[in-house]
């Protein structure tokens, strides 16, 4: 990869190798129909990220059960039992009111700003596949608009939580400890690994991934917040 | 970014009348620099104030960042939700 630079035009652009890209536009689309199911119909007709919120309230009525989507889409009112305020009941109404009101329109923009990464690496990806076999690996520019670029960001982010959600970084002490053991720079194989499961390998995977994402994002911020 | 007097007495004014809040509450996954703009492009704080909050949320646990009448407070946080943050609204008092 080549980081986020941002051109005299005032477009963006990034270059990532065919096999990033490929993985990038496969994790944006895992988010799409992750979310796909909440969202309103025409989630791709949607401005991606400053729509109105949906006007109908066909949202859930409590936080999801699946973590990754749970953290997507959290509750907008805190309740933990604690009673403060206008007291623990009165708070998870009113959480529940609002998720049946905006839950569909967050997941909706959540969907279009994936469509839009995905959109942004199609030709990445499928260019030349056919006729150019030795220009097949060559990495491949992206061009991004600034309105892109916000879609970019906020996905990104929604692909780092779900990574997180999955992996079981749940606290600043895991995210921590992650990049002792689980990150691209150690060697990572120390002898205990021998009988390990499989999970365990297919963990360390999404961890370095993750640790990738991250970096990607942190490439496209410092581009844009110059 | 400035602001002025009459705007400071709008916004304690509208503090007093609605006292919601709007909080960010610290994750292990948004990274620093992205709350930070967060805070930035969309509060218009400037870069000490936005660092300021976000250090907090990242030491504390928590930052208020917006507080007003409920209906704006909900706008808020469904823009950051939008992002990705950890956002919810309450009672400023509570």
């Amino acid at each position: 990869m080549i980081p986020f630079a941002h051109q005299n035009d005032g477009n963006y652009t990034v270059t990532f190798e065919r096999h990033e890209a490929t993985l990038l536009s496969d994790l944006a689309g895992q988010i799409a129909e992750l979310l796909r199911p909440l969202s309103p119909v025409v989630a791709s007709d949607l401005e991606p990220y400053n729509s109105l919120a949906s006007l109908d309230a066909d949202g859930s009525r409590t936080l999801h059960a699946d973590p990754a989507i749970a953290r997507l889409l959290p509750d907008a009112y805190a309740y933990d039992g604690a009673g403060a305020g206008g007291g623990a009941g009165a708070s998870a109404g009113a959480a529940s009111d609002f998720r049946r009101y905006t839950e569909r329109g967050l997941a909706g923009r959540k969907v279009a700003n994936a469509l839009v990464v995905v959109r942004s690496l199609a030709a990445s990806i499928s260019d030349q596949s056919a006729d150019h076999q030795s220009a097949d690996d060559q990495p491949r520019t992206v061009t991004l608009t600034e309105a892109q670029t916000q879609s970019w960001l906020r996905n990104l982010t929604d692909i780092r939580l779900t990574l997180a959600a999955r992996i079981g970084i749940e606290t600043d002490a895991d995210a921590a400890s992650d990049y002792d053991d689980g990150s691209p720079y150690n060697d990572g194989d120390s002898e205990t690994d021998g009988d390990q499961p499989e999970t365990d390998e297919t963990a360390s995977f999404l961890r370095d991934i993750y640790h990738w994402l991250g970096f990607v994002s942190e490439s496209l911020i410092a581009a844009i917040d110059r | 970014m400035t602001q002025t007097i009459a705007d400071t007495e709008t916004r304690v004014r509208a503090e007093l009348e609605h006292p919601w809040v709007t909080l960010v509450w610290n994750d292990p996954v948004n990274l620093m620099t992205y709350v930070s703009y967060v805070f930035r492009s969309y509060f218009g704080f400037d870069r000490a104030e936005a660092e300021r909050r976000m250090l907090l949320v990242h030491n504390k646990g928590r930052a208020v960042v917006a507080a007003g009448s409920r209906e704006e407070m909900e706008r808020h946080v469904e823009a950051l939700h939008d992002f990705g943050l950890w956002a919810t609204l309450s009672k400023a008092d509570s």
